[in-house]
C-alpha cells in the first residue's frame, strides 16, 4: 500500500512541476523579495538602507493608507455582488441556446475593451456638460465630481466592464450541468425562480465560489478604471488602495513603503477569502 | 498512433512552431559593426524631426549609428526609473524631473563632457533648470516658451474690444481691470476665460505674479503665502462668478478648455505654445495671442525646459560625448524647430521659430516677450511627482468651492511636503 | 403540478421568452453602446472630435486614423501581441490542466496547504512584485527579448489552476474509475476523459487567457523597450503624448485591438460550445 501512496504521490507532484517552477521562481520569489523590500528603504537609484520596521510603522499609522483599503473594500462590496447578479442573470436564459453566442459576445465585450478606451469614454459620457447621461436624464448631475457620486459612478463602470465576463463562467456552469438532471427537476414542477434558487444556484456553488472570489480579486486591484476616471478624486472619495501602491512604488519611488502595503493587502484577501472558503465548504456537493 | 500520444505530438509542434515564428520576429540587424547608441523620447511626434537630426550626425561621423526609442509619456518616468536601476536604460535619454538620478550620480556631468561654454549656446533658464548643485545635468532640447493668451478675435469685436487692450490688463487688486474685461467678454460667450486646475498654464503664472513661489530653494512647498492665498483667491473668485467653466467639468477633463476655446465657447485661453500647432490647425475662427495680464508682482511666467540626459552608465562615452555635442549645437538642434513644433533651446535657433510662424501670420513674441520679467520655477526634486498627486485633488476641490482657500492652500503644502518627504 | 396547471400560469412560457430576450437585447444594446461612441470617435478628425461634443456623428467620415496607426507601427505590435499570446495562452493550459487535475483529484501530503499557497499568490497586488520580477531579468539579462514577454507567464497560472480545479472536481468519479478498470494511465485519463468533458470550461478558459494577455500592460512595458518586442498596449499608449491625447487615434488602436478578440469569441463559441458528450452516466 505504500509504495502506490508514494507512486501516487510522485505522479501528482510530476502532474504539477511545471506550476511549480512558475510559481516558485515568478510569484513566490518576488513576493519573498517584496517582503524583504518592505524592511528597506530604496529610491531604486541611491544604495539601499535598511529601515527596520520604518516602513511598517509610517504604513500603518498612515490615515491615507487606512481610508484608502476602506475606499476599496466599499467599492468591492459595491462591485462584486451586482456583477455576480447581473453576470447570472445574463448567462441563465443564453447558457444553451445557440443564438445565444452573438449576444454572449456582445455582453464581453467591455471586458475585452482596452482599459484606456473604457475610461476615455466614460468620462466623456459622465462629464457634466455635454455627457451623454446627463443629456439622456436632462439634468446637471457631476458623476464624477460630487463626493456622493463619485464612488458609485466608478463602482458602475466596472460593473459594465465585468458582469459580461462573468456571465462567461456561469454560462460553462450551466452547460456542465446534465439536462437530465435539469428535466427532472421541470418534472417536479419546479419553474422560473423557485428552479433557479433550488436546483441551479446549488449545482453552480463551485463555479460562485470561483466568480465571488475572483471578483472580490480585481475589485481589490482596481487601478486602471479609477485613474482613468477620477485621479483617485474628488479629493480622497475613490482613492482605492492600488492607487497608492502605485505612487509609492512609482512616483515617489518609496517601494519600501508599497511593499508593506502590499502585505497588508495581502492579509485583508486572504482573511476575505477565508471567510469565503468556510462559507462554500460545508454547502457544497461536487458530484450530482 | 494512440489519441493521447497524437495530442503530445500535435502540442509539440505547435511549440516549435511558436517558437520559429518568435525567432523570426526577434532577428534585428546587427550595427554592422558600427557603435549603437540608443536615445529614448516620451514623443512620438518628435521622430521625424530628431530622425533627421541624427542622420546628419550620422554622415558626419559614420562610425556612430543611433537607434531612436519611443516610451509612452505616461509611464515614462517609471520605466525610466526601473531602467535606470536594471542598468538597461538608454545611452541618452529625455528628462524632466532629474534630481534623483543626479544625485544619485547616475547622470553624466554635461559640464565635463561637453567643457564649460557648451552652456553659453543654450537658453539660460533652461541651463538653470538642470543644474543642480552647481553641475549641470543634461543638454537642453527645446523650452515651452511663456505662458501668453490665445483670444477668439471674432468674440472680442462683437464686446467691442480692441485686441492690443489686452495686453495692458491686470488683475492686481486694486487696479483690476482685467476681471471687467472678462464680464463684458462674458456677455458674448458662454465663458470667458479657462481657469482650471491647470499647474503650468494658469496656476505657475498667476502664483508668479502675485509675487509668490511654488517651492522654495531648499524644496520645500510654500504656496501657501500672502501671495499665494492672493492669486489662488483671485482664482477661485473668478470661478465663483461664472466666468470660467465649472470646476466639475474641467478637473477630470484637462482637454475641456481647450476644445471650449476651439469650439468658438470661450474668449480667452491662456496657455503655452504646446497648443499653438493644435490651435491653429482646428480653430475655425480669427485669432491672436496677446501678452498675460499683469499681477501685483507683474507679468511672471515659467519656461519649462526638456533636457536629454547621458546614462552614467554608458558604454560608449565618446560616442556619447559626441552625440550630445550635435544635440546641443545650432545645427543639430535646429531641426526640432522645423514645422514651428517646439521652439529650440540654443538660442542661436530661436529666431526659426518666431520666423515659422509670423510667417503664417501669427505673432508669438507674447510668448517670449513675458519672458523677459522675472521667472517662477516650475519645481522639481525627489518626490515631486508624487508630491504634485497629493496637492492636485486638494486643489481641485478648493476650485469646486468646497475647501476655503487658505485652509486648501495650508493643506495642500502640508500634503505636498509629506509626500516628498524622503522615508 | 399538471401542464394544465402551468399553461394557467401568469405568463404562458413563450411571452415570457420573448420578454426576457427583448430584454437581453435592450441590455446588449446599452452594453454595447459606450464602445460604439469610441469606435465613432475613431472615424472622425481630431478637429472634429475638439470642436463638436463627443457625442455628436462623424461628418465627414475619415478613415486617416486607422491608417496613421498602422504606418506608426501598430502592424508589427499586432504580430508581437498575438504571437506572445499564442505562447502564454498554450502554455497555461496545458500547466494549468495538469495542475489542477493533480489538485481535484488526487491526492498527496501537503494538497490542501500547496493550493493555498497557489491562491495566495493571486492576492498580492502585481504593482508590486513587478519590481523584483523586473530586476531579476534585468540581472540575467533576459530583458528585452520575447522570453521576457512570456515566461514569468507560461508555466502556471493560479488563476487557471483555480478554475480549472472547480471544474474538475464535479465530474463523475464513476467516469474516471471505469476508465482506470479500462487499464488507462493518468495521461490516457486526460486526454480521453477530463479534457472532453471539460470543453466549456477550457474554451472559456483559453478566450480569458487571450485577453487577459492580449490587453496585458505593465509587465510588458517595462520588460521590453523599443519597436523589436512592443506589444500593442505599449504602443496604443504611445499615441497619447504630454499635452494631446490624439483621442482619435487611441480610438482607432483600440477598436483596431478589439477585432481580433471579437473574431476569436465567435468562432470558439460557435465551435466547442456545440454540446457536451455525457455519455456513460447511468
Amino acid at each position: 500500500m505504500d509504495r502506490r501512496a508514494v507512486r501516487r504521490a510522485l505522479t501528482s507532484y510530476a502532474l504539477l512541476l511545471p506550476s511549480l517552477v512558475g510559481v516558485g521562481c515568478f510569484l513566490l520569489l518576488p513576493i519573498a523579495v517584496v517582503a524583504w523590500l518592505s524592511l528597506h528603504s530604496w529610491n531604486l537609484l541611491g544604495p539601499m538602507r535598511f529601515a527596520g520596521l520604518g516602513n511598517w510603522r509610517s504604513v500603518l499609522t498612515d490615515p491615507a493608507f487606512g481610508h484608502a483599503l476602506l475606499v476599496t473594500l466599499a467599492l468591492a462590496a459595491i462591485v462584486v455582488p451586482l456583477q455576480t447578479v447581473l453576470g447570472f442573470a445574463v448567462a441563465a436564459p443564453l447558457a444553451r441556446s445557440e443564438r445565444g453566442a452573438v449576444l454572449r459576445v456582445v455582453y464581453a465585450l467591455p471586458w475585452m475593451c482596452a482599459p484606456v478606451a473604457v475610461g476615455v469614454v466614460w468620462q466623456w459620457l459622465f462629464a457634466p456638460t455635454g455627457g451623454a447621461v446627463n443629456a439622456l436624464l436632462g439634468q446637471r448631475i457631476e458623476w464624477l465630481s460630487d463626493p456622493m457620486l463619485a464612488l458609485p459612478s466608478v463602482a458602475a463602470v466596472s460593473i459594465w466592464s465585468n458582469f459580461g465576463y462573468v456571465a462567461l463562467f456561469f454560462v460553462a456552469g450551466l452547460r456542465a450541468i446534465p439536462q437530465e438532471i435539469l428535466d427532472a427537476g421541470a418534472l417536479d414542477g419546479a419553474s422560473g425562480w423557485r428552479r433557479t434558487r433550488w436546483l441551479l444556484l446549488p449545482l453552480l456553488r463551485p463555479t460562485m465560489f470561483f466568480v465571488l472570489v475572483t471578483g472580490m480579486l480585481t475589485a481589490f486591484q482596481t487601478f486602471d478604471t479609477v485613474y482613468a476616471l477620477t485621479k483617485g478624486g474628488p479629493g480622497d472619495r475613490t482613492d482605492v488602495v492600488a492607487m497608492r501602491i502605485f505612487s509609492e512604488a512609482f512616483d515617489a519611488a518609496r517601494p519600501g513603503r508599497a511593499a508593506v502595503m502590499a502585505i497588508v493587502v495581502f492579509v485583508v484577501m486572504f482573511t476575505i477569502t477565508l471567510i469565503q472558503h468556510r462559507y462554500f465548504r460545508n454547502r457544497t456537493t461536487y458530484e450530482y | 498512433m494512440k489519441t493521447s500520444s497524437r495530442a503530445v505530438l500535435a502540442i509539440v509542434l505547435s511549440a516549435a512552431l511558436l517558437i520559429a515564428a518568435a525567432l523570426w520576429l526577434g532577428r534585428t540587424g546587427d550595427g554592422s559593426g558600427r557603435t549603437v547608441l540608443r536615445m529614448r523620447i516620451w514623443d512620438q511626434s518628435f521622430v521625424p524631426a530628431y530622425r533627421a537630426s541624427l542622420d546628419a550626425f550620422q554622415r558626419a561621423n559614420p562610425d556612430v549609428e543611433v537607434r531612436i526609442t519611443v516610451v509612452p509619456w505616461a509611464n515614462y518616468p517609471q520605466k525610466l526609473r526601473l531602467d535606470v536601476a536594471g542598468g538597461t536604460a538608454d545611452d541618452v535619454f529625455w528628462t524632466n524631473l532629474y534630481e534623483d538620478y543626479a544625485d544619485a550620480g547616475r547622470l553624466l556631468d554635461i559640464g565635463r563632457l561637453l567643457g564649460p561654454d557648451a552652456a553659453r549656446a543654450w537658453d539660460p533658464s533652461a541651463v538653470a533648470q538642470y543644474t543642480r548643485n552647481g553641475k549641470l545635468w543634461a543638454v537642453p532640447q527645446f523650452v515651452d516658451g511663456g505662458t501668453a493668451v490665445y483670444y477668439n478675435r471674432a468674440l472680442l469685436s462683437v464686446a467691442h474690444i480692441d485686441p492690443d487692450e489686452l495686453s495692458t490688463l491686470s488683475w492686481a487688486p486694486g487696479a483690476d481691470t482685467f476681471t471687467p474685461m472678462l464680464h463684458r467678454l462674458a456677455a458674448v460667450a458662454p465663458w470667458a476665460f479657462n481657469v482650471a486646475n491647470d499647474f503650468q498654464s494658469i496656476e505657475l503664472p498667476f502664483l508668479g505674479s502675485a509675487g509668490g513661489q511654488f517651492q522654495g530653494h531648499d524644496g520645500r512647498f510654500d504656496f501657501d503665502s500672502p501671495q499665494g492665498n492672493a492669486a489662488f483667491g483671485y482664482l477661485t473668485r473668478l470661478l465663483a462668478g461664472r466666468l470660467a467653466p465649472s470646476a466639475a467639468d474641467t478637473n477630470t477633463n484637462t482637454d475641456f478648455t481647450r476644445n471650449a476655446f476651439l469650439q468658438g465657447k470661450m474668449a480667452l485661453f491662456q496657455s503655452g505654445t504646446y497648443n499653438l500647432a493644435q490651435i491653429a490647425q482646428q480653430a475655425r475662427f480669427p485669432w491672436g495671442v496677446a501678452m498675460i495680464p499683469q499681477g501685483p508682482a507683474g507679468r511672471v511666467s515659467t519656461d519649462n525646459a526638456i533636457g536629454i540626459a547621458a546614462n552614467a552608465a554608458t558604454a560608449h562615452p565618446d560616442a556619447v560625448r559626441r552625440l550630445l555635442a550635435w544635440l546641443g549645437s545650432a545645427a543639430g538642434n535646429r531641426y526640432l524647430a522645423q514645422d514651428g513644433a517646439s521652439v529650440p533651446a540654443v538660442v542661436a535657433d530661436q529666431q526659426a521659430y518666431r520666423d515659422f510662424w509670423a510667417h503664417k501670420g501669427i505673432d508669438v513674441s507674447p510668448f517670449f516677450d513675458v519672458l523677459r520679467g522675472p521667472r517662477i520655477s516650475s519645481g522639481g526634486g525627489p518626490g515631486f511627482q508624487a508630491a504634485l498627486e497629493a496637492i492636485t485633488p486638494i486643489l481641485s476641490e478648493m476650485y469646486l468651492g468646497r475647501i476655503p482657500v487658505p485652509e486648501a492652500l495650508s493643506r495642500a503644502v502640508a500634503a505636498g511636503n509629506a509626500a516628498a518627504s524622503e522615508n | 403540478m399538471s401542464t394544465e396547471a402551468r399553461r394557467r400560469g401568469r405568463f404562458p412560457a413563450r411571452v415570457r421568452t420573448v420578454a426576457v430576450y427583448l430584454l437581453l437585447i435592450a441590455g446588449a444594446l446599452l452594453t454595447v453602446a459606450p464602445l460604439v461612441l469610441s469606435a465613432l470617435t475613431a472615424i472622425k478628425t481630431p478637429g472634429q472630435l475638439a470642436s463638436g461634443a463627443p457625442l455628436a456623428l462623424p461628418n465627414p467620415v475619415t478613415g486617416e486614423n486607422f491608417s496613421t496607426v498602422l504606418s506608426q507601427g501598430l502592424g508589427r505590435a499586432v504580430l508581437v501581441t498575438a504571437l506572445m499570446t499564442a505562447c502564454i495562452t498554450g502554455g497555461q493550459l496545458i500547466t494549468s490542466i495538469l495542475a489542477a487535475y493533480a489538485f481535484a483529484r488526487t491526492e498527496f501530503p501537503g494538497r490542501e496547504a500547496l493550493f493555498w499557497v497557489y491562491l495566495g499568490t493571486m492576492m498580492v497586488p502585481s504593482m508590486v512584485t513587478l519590481i523584483p520580477l523586473y530586476l531579476m531579468f534585468a540581472k540575467l539579462g533576459w530583458l528585452n527579448t520575447f522570453w521576457a514577454l512570456i515566461l514569468p507567464f507560461i508555466f502556471a497560472s493560479p488563476y487557471a489552476i483555480f478554475l480549472l480545479r472547480q471544474y474538475f472536481q464535479s465530474i463523475p468519479e464513476e467516469l474516471l474509475g471505469a476508465a482506470r478498470i479500462d487499464g488507462a494511465n493518468t495521461l490516457d485519463i486526460l486526454v480521453h476523459v477530463m479534457v472532453p468533458m471539460s470543453r466549456p470550461i477550457l474554451a472559456t478558459l483559453a478566450l480569458i487567457t487571450v485577453v487577459t494577455q492580449w490587453n496585458n500592460f505593465m509587465w510588458p512595458l517595462v520588460a521590453s523597450s523599443g519597436h523589436t518586442w512592443q506589444v500593442l498596449t505599449v504602443s496604443t499608449a504611445n499615441l497619447q503624448t504630454q499635452y494631446n491625447a490624439q483621442w482619435t487615434l487611441v480610438m482607432a488602436a483600440t477598436t483596431l485591438a478589439i477585432v481580433p478578440l471579437v473574431l476569436l469569441f465567435l468562432i470558439f463559441q460557435r465551435q466547442v460550445l456545440r454540446s457536451i458528450a455525457w455519455t456513460g452516466l447511468k
